[in-house]
């Protein structure tokens, strides 16, 4: 069928170990996670509890 | 008399039990030729054969199904879930399924199961594996839901679970699996479902735990003493069934009681605890029971397990507020 040959493995390899190795380089350049991002990407409107939560770890609110 | 630790007692417990009874056999990813992923079943298929000792595919759902029909055959199986955050891929089977099934079938049969599941924090595991999901299975009548903290706890309630004819989710504490070894003698011996212990004395204020907590709760009792404060640590041990009457003899005693547990605050097995008090004890306690617990949000990355999980300064907060009361 024409569908896949060598040279159509070695430019998707190519192109995919590319991918992985910009993916692996934004990682590794990325700032480490830090308490805040535990509540963060959860809710789009958090709960109030979750909000009060938040604060008792991220201010010492009690 | 020999120390072990909790992996030890555990492995102490299923080789004596298959022993005992040709018809406990043990099911579950890896539990054979590797001897579990924590190594809790070790050397149990050279003992006892492949046909009791059987891996499984990475299948929770098939596993704790099989189990069922296991069960319903005459076998008395012990499953092991790699880690209970993964038994949501075996709900149904287990609350639905083994839970009900003894009403289902008016008393007919039973289902006489044992699932093991490791689960909790502290070793830095990646995600889904942590998840303290216990409160969950309270949920699911007819589940019994085993909490050991210690290795002398976990052999005697294993051997009671086994034993037992219903079926029983006994949650392994993965962090103190190899903390620390204590007595644990040879020979079969059961801790009785249903009844808490006292792990430390105090006057002054109660913690309830369970678990891996306890041993918090222990550090936290520890500090305490140097501040002049006494603290008592209640070790529930099992949730189902819930030791109401020690639980509430021992918060009397003080007036003021902390919970604490690894899984999010809301709806965790802290506010069973609190309403049972409130319900019970309303005019014994001095001030509010207080709960220390995860936050509710997802069970987060490695490197933030320790902003996650109840610390032992959040411990000390909760208890000082408590007693100011």
């Amino acid at each position: 069928m024409g569908l896949w040959d060598q040279r159509r493995e070695a430019s998707v390899t190519e192109e995919l170990r590319s991918e992985i190795d910009a993916a692996l380089e934004a990682a590794f350049a990325a700032p480490l996670p830090t308490a805040r991002d535990l509540f963060d990407n959860i809710y789009e409107h958090p709960p109030e509890r979750v909000v009060r939560q938040r604060a008792q770890l991220l201010d010492g609110q009690p | 008399m020999p120390e072990r630790n909790i992996v030890e007692a555990i492995n102490n417990a299923l080789g004596e039990e298959m022993e005992r009874d040709p018809r406990v056999m043990v099911l579950g990813l890896d539990v054979g030729k590797l001897g579990g992923v924590f190594r809790t079943t070790s050397g149990l298929v050279e003992r006892f054969g492949g046909e009791r000792v059987v891996d499984t595919p990475l299948a929770e759902a098939s596993i704790i199904g099989a189990s069922l029909g296991l069960a319903l055959a005459g076998m008395v199986p012990v499953a092991e879930i790699q880690f209970l955050g993964f038994s949501a891929q075996g709900f149904h089977q287990i609350g639905p399924q083994l839970g009900k099934y003894r009403q289902r079938s008016r008393g007919r049969y039973h289902c006489q199961v044992t699932i093991r599941a490791p689960f909790g924090g502290g070793i830095r595991s990646p995600e889904f594996h942590s998840d303290a999901v216990e409160a969950q299975f309270v949920q699911t009548p007819g589940i019994k839901i085993v909490m050991p903290s210690n290795p002398y706890d976990a052999k005697g309630l294993l051997v009671e679970a086994i034993r037992d004819p219903d079926p029983v989710l006994f949650c392994e504490p993965d962090r103190l699996y190899r903390v620390g070894r204590s007595e644990v003698p040879d020979g079969a011996y059961t801790v009785p479902f249903g009844k808490a212990a006292v792990a430390r004395k105090g006057e002054h204020i109660t913690l309830v735990a369970w678990s891996a907590a306890v041993e918090l709760c222990l550090r936290a009792a520890q500090r305490l003493q140097e501040e002049g404060v006494s603290a008592s640590v209640l070790d529930l041990r099992t949730l189902v069934p819930l030791d109401v009457e020690t639980l509430c003899t021992e918060v009397a005693k003080t007036g003021r009681c902390v919970v604490v547990h690894e899984a999010p605050l809301s709806a965790g097995f802290g506010a069973e605890i609190s309403a049972t008090l409130m319900e019970q004890l309303f005019y014994d306690l001095d001030a509010p029971v207080a709960r220390v617990a995860a936050y509710d949000v997802p069970f987060p990355a490695a490197s933030l397990e320790d902003h996650y999980l109840p610390s032992l300064d959040r411990v000390l907060t909760a208890v000082r507020k408590t007693l100011e009361s």
